[in-house]
């Protein structure tokens, strides 16, 4: 399977996605014009990837310093499938990773840690 | 895409539309229950986020405000004006308090360069070039070199501001603006007192000098109708009256007499705009000194030098006035007590040679002023001299008619650093040291004495001398292309003809150098030049001492002693080069000179004649071959026919005209009208010119020229 990997503009962050390693991650800052439209091609990857997946490892990691409203709500989309995926026995970490000096972010992560059930969502200090 | 939301909706609708009545099953219910329970989850928790993210927000941008409000007091409170503005030089609207106590309100949206110079559009212009260079340049380096080319201080308002530029980012500059009114005054009052100062030292340490010059520019203003010769062409006076006025005003500023300087400036800069009118007269002359105040030029100096130095000083002057008159007189007796008495001659000769060198009249130290001044006016150039002394001319003895001459060289040391001693960074550049060398050295014999003057400079451009004279309409290309070097390079002495562009304080109007070559020829001497370009020049001046064989004997007032050579020498020095030079008339045989009676002599028809007293009592007389005084005639009067009933006139008046010019420049001495009083010219019949004495001898030279003999007389007529 190809990897999926979109350079970070200003105001979407940058998306590596390694189906070799099973890495993946999104970084920097989340507020595109559109979002739906910018996250499109990174849910059909991931739907894709997860059905390829056996019991192999995965790492979610996620390091965010912006996102607007509507890219949280893309968060808990994706939170949901990966949880979903984490209910069927798919072994998938996810790093939410703050910064020290950043408290809201570790609230934010905690916020969407919070309903997670199978899914392993660590909190992880940068 | 759709979102999990949307095919949810879109399948219950398809669901009522499908069912005719509305009744749904457990199972679909209840998974329309868990997925609102989950969008109402979501719902919850994208608002508690967005929510702490606002508080995030608040909170940042109150830190921010605080900070800003912060900075803005800092730099409103800094004394320190802070202004931006972009790509389109359009100030931003956000500026510190100074700039509004500095430029005036309502700076938001005006064009940079309008606010700096609100009146001066070269300046404005210049400076929008400038920042268009800046903004254009895509190099960072280049651009912060370029910043530091951008005017560093502007006048507004009457306030000298002081402007640093920083570039912000790519599209935004900033200027930090500071007063410095206060500093530019205090700057400017300290150079004023600095400049005092050293006018002080130099008038305490050359008192001499200083009075001499007080008193002749007392004498010279004193006197300013009787210095416009009505004689003599409106051009021929400003020509003269422009050199003295330039070497007055080089004088005060060797003493730094800087309002003198100043106002001489001024008035020599009105004269060389008056050297262009076409129909200048005399009392186009005559009103311009009128109008010139230079009693309160000179008052405005002195007092300063009063208040400083006490009315005191001026007293004890009115003194010393008097004890150089006393060591005149002691001269005077020593001198005849050296022929009485044989056996002291060494004694007598040791007790002159002292008064002399208390008077300061050997050549050594008549000369010792200008290494001092020399480095003096490197130094306001930036340009580095080694320390120099006058070598030799500690034996020449200098009578006060010297003194114009030994004046007029301060115009070829001052060319010499000005024209000659290259830039402190073109020296650098092609090799030579930075320290520049100027040389004086005089050599003497028993028939004459030489200053040679040399510099290490760049030497004399011959090319631009021509292209001078060539656009000075003085010489034909074809002329220029005849003359050797060494005529080409007395092209420098022609006035108003200087390779210098810049016309600075110091030198460069091209009149300097002609002023050292008409004093030198009044002793009868001459300068020759060698130049190597790029390597430096060197200027000998010859001056001849058998003439002035009793120079001891003429500056003590001996006037038994003054022998009719002493007038003699200079007038036939200068009749030639008068009809060489300036009349273009070649000579065929060197000027032949005898003594004899006057019924021996054949006087020629055409004939003048002048009488000089003062130091000496004796006439000139100046006659002409027909040939000659016509072709003279006919250069004064720019080739024009004259017509027959007018020839004769015409002749006297070229005849008075000619020797008036001759004796004028060969004798005449601005500075002391009293060593010698030269009347108005006569016309005389050859028959008519007796001698008081028939055994008397008078000198009788020829000079031969290719257009007939002139004819020079002196005796006691």
């Amino acid at each position: 399977m190809e990897n999926l990997h979109i350079p970070a503009t200003k105001s979407s962050p940058e998306i590596n996605f390694d189906a070799q390693t099973n890495i993946l991650a999104i970084t920097g800052e989340s507020y595109p014009e559109n979002t739906t439209q910018f996250y499109e091609s990174v849910f059909k990857w991931l739907d894709n990837y997860i059905e390829t997946l056996q019991d192999q490892e995965v790492i979610f990691n996620i390091e965010l310093i912006y996102f607007n409203s509507s890219s949280s709500k893309v968060l808990m989309d994706l939170f949901d499938i990966l949880e979903e995926a984490s209910e069927e026995d798919k072994n998938i970490i996810v790093n939410w990773i703050y910064d020290e000096e950043n408290d809201a972010s570790l609230e934010y992560g905690e916020e969407f840690a919070e309903d997670m059930e199978s899914l392993s969502f660590n909190l992880v200090e940068k | 895409m759709l979102s999990k939301e949307e095919i949810l909706i879109q399948e219950y609708e398809d669901i009522l539309d499908s069912k005719d009545d509305i009744t749904f099953t457990s199972k679909e219910l209840s998974k329309l229950l868990k997925a609102y329970k989950r969008s109402y989850k979501q719902l919850n928790k994208i608002i508690k986020i967005s929510d702490k993210q606002q508080d995030e927000l608040k909170e940042i941008s109150e830190n921010l405000n605080a900070k800003t409000h912060k900075v803005r007091s800092l730099l409103d409170n800094a004394e320190q004006g802070f202004l931006s503005f972009g790509n389109d030089f359009i100030i931003d609207n956000e500026y510190s308090l100074e700039c509004v106590r500095l430029l005036g309100p309502d700076l938001e949206g005006q064009d940079i360069s309008d606010v700096l110079y609100t009146n001066n559009k070269t300046k404005k212009q210049f400076l929008k070039d400038a920042l268009l260079n800046v903004v254009n340049e895509k190099n960072e380096l280049i651009k912060d070199a370029m910043l530091s080319l951008l005017p560093k201080e502007v006048i507004v308002n009457r306030r000298a501001i002081k402007l640093d530029y920083k570039i912000l980012n790519n599209q935004t500059y900033m200027i930090v603006l500071t007063n410095i009114t206060k500093e530019k005054i205090l700057e400017k009052k300290i150079a004023k007192e600095q400049e005092i100062l050293k006018m002080i030292v130099i008038i305490v340490s050359e008192p001499a000098q200083f009075y001499e010059l007080k008193d002749d520019f007392e004498k010279f203003y004193s006197n300013k109708k009787v210095f416009i010769n009505y004689n003599l062409s409106a051009k021929v006076n400003l020509s003269e009256l422009y050199r003295d006025i330039h070497t007055f005003k080089g004088s005060f500023a060797q003493l730094r007499m800087q309002n003198c300087v100043q106002e001489l400036h001024k008035l020599e800069t009105s004269l060389s705009e008056m050297s262009t009118q076409e129909d200048l007269t005399n009392q186009d002359l005559l009103d311009i000194l009128s109008i010139s105040d230079m009693q309160e030029w000179l008052n405005k100096d002195l007092y300063v030098i009063k208040e400083i130095l006490g009315i005191e000083f001026f007293d004890k002057q009115h003194k010393l006035e008097v004890d150089d008159k006393f060591i005149f007189n002691i001269e005077d007796k020593i001198t005849y007590l050296l022929q009485a008495d044989n056996q002291h001659i060494n004694t007598y000769e040791d007790i002159l040679n002292e008064i002399n060198r208390a008077r300061g009249t050997t050549l050594n130290h008549a000369l010792s002023i200008y290494p001092k001044l020399c480095q003096e006016i490197a130094s306001t150039q930036e340009k580095k001299l080694t320390e120099f002394k006058i070598i030799g001319g500690e034996d020449i003895l200098t009578p006060i008619h010297f003194k114009p001459f030994l004046k007029s060289l301060i115009h070829l040391f001052r060319n010499a650093i000005d024209h000659g001693v290259e830039e402190l960074e073109n020296r650098l550049m092609i090799g030579k040291s930075e320290y520049a060398s100027i040389k004086c050295e005089i050599e003497s014999n028993k028939d004459n004495f030489k200053i040679v003057i040399s510099d290490d400079g760049t030497g004399i451009d011959i090319e631009r001398l021509k292209k001078k004279a060539l656009s000075a309409k003085l010489y034909t290309e074809f002329e220029l292309s005849n003359m050797t070097n060494k005529e080409l390079l007395q092209l420098i002495f022609i006035d108003s003809l200087s390779t210098n562009d810049n016309i600075t304080k110091l030198s460069g109007r091209g009149i300097g150098m002609g002023a050292v070559k008409s004093e030198i020829e009044k002793l009868s001497g001459e300068i020759e030049i060698h130049s190597v370009l790029g390597k430096g020049s060197t200027f000998i001046l010859t001056v001849p001492t058998s003439i002035y064989g009793n120079l001891i004997n003429i500056a003590s007032n001996n006037r038994d002693n003054i022998t009719i050579e002493y007038i003699l020498s200079p007038v036939v020095n200068r009749a030639t080069t008068y009809l060489q030079s300036d009349m273009k008339i070649n000579i065929k045989n060197k000027a032949e000179f005898s003594y004899a009676l006057i019924h021996d002599i054949h006087i020629k028809d055409y004939c003048s004649y002048i009488h000089i007293s003062g130091l000496v009592d004796v006439s000139v007389c100046i006659s002409y071959d027909k040939f000659l005084l016509d072709k003279l005639l006919h250069e004064f009067n720019h080739g024009h026919p004259i017509k027959d009933s007018e020839l004769i006139e015409f002749r006297e008046s070229i005849s008075k005209e000619v020797i008036n010019i001759i004796i004028g420049n060969a004798l005449f001495n601005p500075y002391d009208k009293t060593v010698l009083e030269i009347t108005t010219p006569y016309i005389i019949k050859h028959d008519e010119l007796i001698t008081h004495d028939v055994h008397q001898n008078i000198a009788h030279v020829l000079i031969d020229t290719e257009y007939g003999e002139m004819q020079i007389l002196v005796g006691k007529f």
